[in-house]
């Protein structure tokens, strides 16, 4: 019997995530008898990226599947969970990539949201051994099943023998946007541009939104980026969030081997020393050193390249990994339904509730923001006024030193003058003459004495 | 490189090879003791089974495999024993369902065994969901698959690789209460007298198992927890072991040298381009 399976996704834009979703989707339709519909929730009406084999599934928006029923509906990105209740299906599920509540700052309402989704007690199947491990820890009746993602082996052969590269520099290929902070890649180019030996920098990133010193191309087609990693010797991968990051084990299906931080899930593929190397967070001068090591030992280097590519053949095919989707899907069933009924108006509500408080905080942080932009105002206003007022004390006081020396130069040039009258023979005979006037008026001074009252008040003042 | 590649076992294989093969039956072998029919999946030319079985097979043997030649040989390695052989799609749901009935028809315990055989399938999800159904019905169930991972050589009749993350995934595909167990590969010593007839010497018993799986062996329903390790032991054949090793040691010391004369006769030629040009 076909089973109808509606697989819920954000878009159909080109990103990692979706393509594995794609993947799954074809071949259970071509391979497996599934009946399968893609029904696209947030970007509705945009055109879809060329994924291959896209044509072998059915493509809709949410509201085209209203009235149908289907045996399994799979919510994807955590948003689509909130979709599910507009689906009438006997089975529920969530394919789990990532989680992806760390997709977002701390503050960001997104976290609680998003984290949400992973309580609801949906039946689980992820890529990533250590999602199946915390889900299992969490609630240890989930039914969860773990499904690796495939590889592509028509677009990224497997390699029966590396070639050696002796000479040249270190060819090493970055992938990520680079201003999506959870990927590392400025770090990662920073890491480089320590390096001692030369190397051959390029960048594969789906936006080119800031600049970097390098090669930057992308977006590229998954051939296209096959093509890239038969030409790279190291992938760089300084992730702080992944679910099972592709990129390194899509190089080792080229010959490349990989130098990456310990992000979740790279214990599904990476043995360092065998294959790759591990690398320290925010260790950009031991990555700069891990790089150069590569660079210049060629036979340490031929020996990760070999035991990558022995690593990528024994990696499942997208075939064998929609073969083992297929059975956990079939599983998921034949398991007791989850109860959707009862848990979607619980889900509305907190989602409800977290999006009340998260309107509260927003209103707070709106205003700590305007109140910090009015008192940023208020300090620069304040600090103009001093600096105005510092300003006119420092006019003010240079003018009234200005008349002070003034003063002092009248005072000096009195003093010169009334020395000169004190000293001239006008006032000695003038003194002379008055004697008989102070003898007759004893009170009423003379000219000299006036002269030197005056001077002295001049002095004083 | 398939022609070249040994993938069906028979009795004059590798003796190793067939102590490895006999190990696993050897590990079901309590679960095929308690059954009234044995059926085995893949069965091969029997050269592992018949070892290790010949003693305790229940009255009703049922030996399957894809292979019409393969059954044949299997029906000369049991001899004169009463067998049913069957050429059975394992990918095919109807094939399936028409075996569950043959199975059935007796009434009594079944045990299966399908060991080697799931990487062989170009889609192991019909068999897996009828193997759960038959242990849910209360069959013993054994299983293996392949640790690839470690070898990492391309078996050109391996259809899926498979490891101990493969081996994850198909644990949420069995009932829960199924048991795992790991093949590991052993190495030893013996001393006796020397005699020209072979000699029977005692085994250690109280061995440290250690090491990478080269199989993983998974029981589920009926008797799985009766299941108990078992080993097999045989004679080494380091004589061809070291006409191999010596091969290989004399052919990297031959390419070696070989790669040494290429960047000579390369000097060489370079100079004399150099004197060519130079004319």
């Amino acid at each position: 019997m076909t089973m109808r399976l509606v697989v819920l996704v954000p878009s159909l834009r080109l990103s990692g995530g979706l393509n594995v979703v794609v993947e799954h989707a074809t071949r259970l339709s071509t391979r497996h008898g599934f009946d399968v519909t893609l029904a696209i929730t947030h970007h509705v009406g945009e055109e879809a990226w060329p994924y291959e084999g896209l044509s072998a599934v059915r493509v809709v928006d949410i509201d085209d599947i209203a009235g149908e029923s289907f045996d399994l509906a799979l919510a994807t990105w955590w948003d689509t969970v909130s979709f599910l209740g507009r689906v009438a299906a006997k089975h529920y599920a969530y394919f789990i990539q990532s989680l992806e509540d760390r997709f977002y700052d701390h503050d960001d309402p997104q976290v609680a949201l998003a984290g949400l989704t992973y309580r609801l007690r949906l039946p689980v199947i992820t890529e990533a051994r250590w999602i199946a491990d915390l889900m299992s820890q969490l609630d240890p009746s989930l039914p969860c099943h773990y499904v690796r993602n495939g590889i592509n082996k028509d677009v990224f052969p497997e390699q029966a023998e590396v070639e050696p590269r002796r000479v040249g520099p270190l060819r090493v290929l970055i992938e990520g946007n680079p201003d999506d902070h959870i990927k590392g890649v400025p770090e990662a180019i920073e890491a480089l541009r320590r390096m001692n030996s030369p190397a051959q920098v390029t960048v594969v990133a789906a936006k080119r939104s800031i600049a970097l010193n390098a090669e930057v191309i992308g977006p590229l087609t998954q051939r296209e980026l096959s093509e890239l990693y038969a030409r790279t010797d190291v992938v760089l991968k300084l992730s702080r969030v992944e679910g099972m990051s592709g990129p390194p084990l899509e190089g080792f299906h080229r010959g490349a081997t990989c130098v990456i931080t310990p992000v979740t899930g790279h214990d599904e593929y990476l043995q360092h020393g065998w294959n790759g190397l591990l690398v320290g967070w925010d260790d950009l001068d031991g990555t700069a050193r891990a790089l150069d090591l590569l660079a210049e030992d060629r036979r340490l280097l031929h020996f990760l390249r070999t035991n990558a590519a022995a690593t990528a053949r024994a990696w499942p095919s997208w075939e064998q990994s929609s073969t083992m989707m297929s059975g956990a899907l079939k599983a998921l069933c034949t398991s007791p339904a989850v109860d959707l009924a009862s848990i979607e108006p619980l889900y509305r509500e907190a989602r409800h509730q977290i999006a009340h408080a998260s309107f509260a905080v927003h209103g707070h942080k709106v205003k700590r923001e305007a109140d910090a932009a009015h008192i940023e105002k208020l300090e620069a206003a304040l600090r103009h006024a001093q600096h105005e007022a510092s300003d006119r004390g420092e006019q003010l006081l240079t003018r009234k030193a200005r008349l002070v020396d003034q003063d002092q130069r009248l005072i000096d040039v009195n003093a010169v003058l009334t020395g000169l009258v004190e000293s001239s023979r006008w006032l000695r005979l003038l003194d002379l003459a008055e004697r008989p006037v102070r003898r007759l008026r004893p009170g009423a001074g003379s000219v000299r004495g006036r002269l030197t009252a005056a001077r002295d008040l001049t002095r004083r003042s | 490189m398939a022609d070249i590649w040994e993938e069906r076992i028979s009795p004059t294989s590798d003796a190793l090879l067939v102590g490895e093969h006999e190990a696993r039956y050897r590990f079901a072998r309590r679960a095929i003791e308690l059954a009234d029919v044995w059926c085995d999946l893949g069965c091969g030319t029997g050269a592992g089974s018949v070892r290790a079985l010949g003693d305790v097979l229940p009255a009703d043997v049922v030996l399957v495999d894809a292979d019409p030649e393969a059954l044949r040989a299997v029906g000369q390695t049991f001899g004169d024993r009463q067998l049913d052989r069957r050429e059975v799609d394992l990918t095919s749901p109807d094939d399936l369902e028409a075996l569950a009935e043959r199975l059935g028809r007796s009434g009594g315990a079944i045990t299966l065994t399908c060991f080697e055989v799931i990487e062989h399938l170009t889609d192991f999800v019909p068999l897996i969901e009828w193997l759960t159904a038959m242990a849910r019905s209360g069959a013993s169930v054994v299983i293996s698959v392949p640790n690839d991972v470690f070898t990492s050589v391309k078996n050109p009749f391996h259809l899926t690789m498979w490891g101990s993350s493969t081996v994850e995934e198909l644990r949420g595909l069995l009932p829960a209460d199924h048991v795992v167990a790991t093949q590991v590969a052993l190495a030893g010593s013996a001393v006796a007298p020397l005699s020209e007839a072979p000699c029977r010497v005692p085994i250690s018993d109280a061995v440290e198992l250690m090491g990478v799986p080269l199989q993983y062996l998974i029981a589920f329903g009926g008797h799985a927890a009766d299941l108990e390790p078992s080993a097999v032991v045989m004679s080494a054949d380091v004589v061809a072991q070291r006409v191999w090793e010596r091969q290989r040691e004399v052919d990297n010391q031959y390419y070696r040298w070989a790669a040494t004369r290429v960047q000579e006769l390369e000097a060489e030629l370079a100079e004399v381009r150099t004197e060519l040009g130079g004319r």
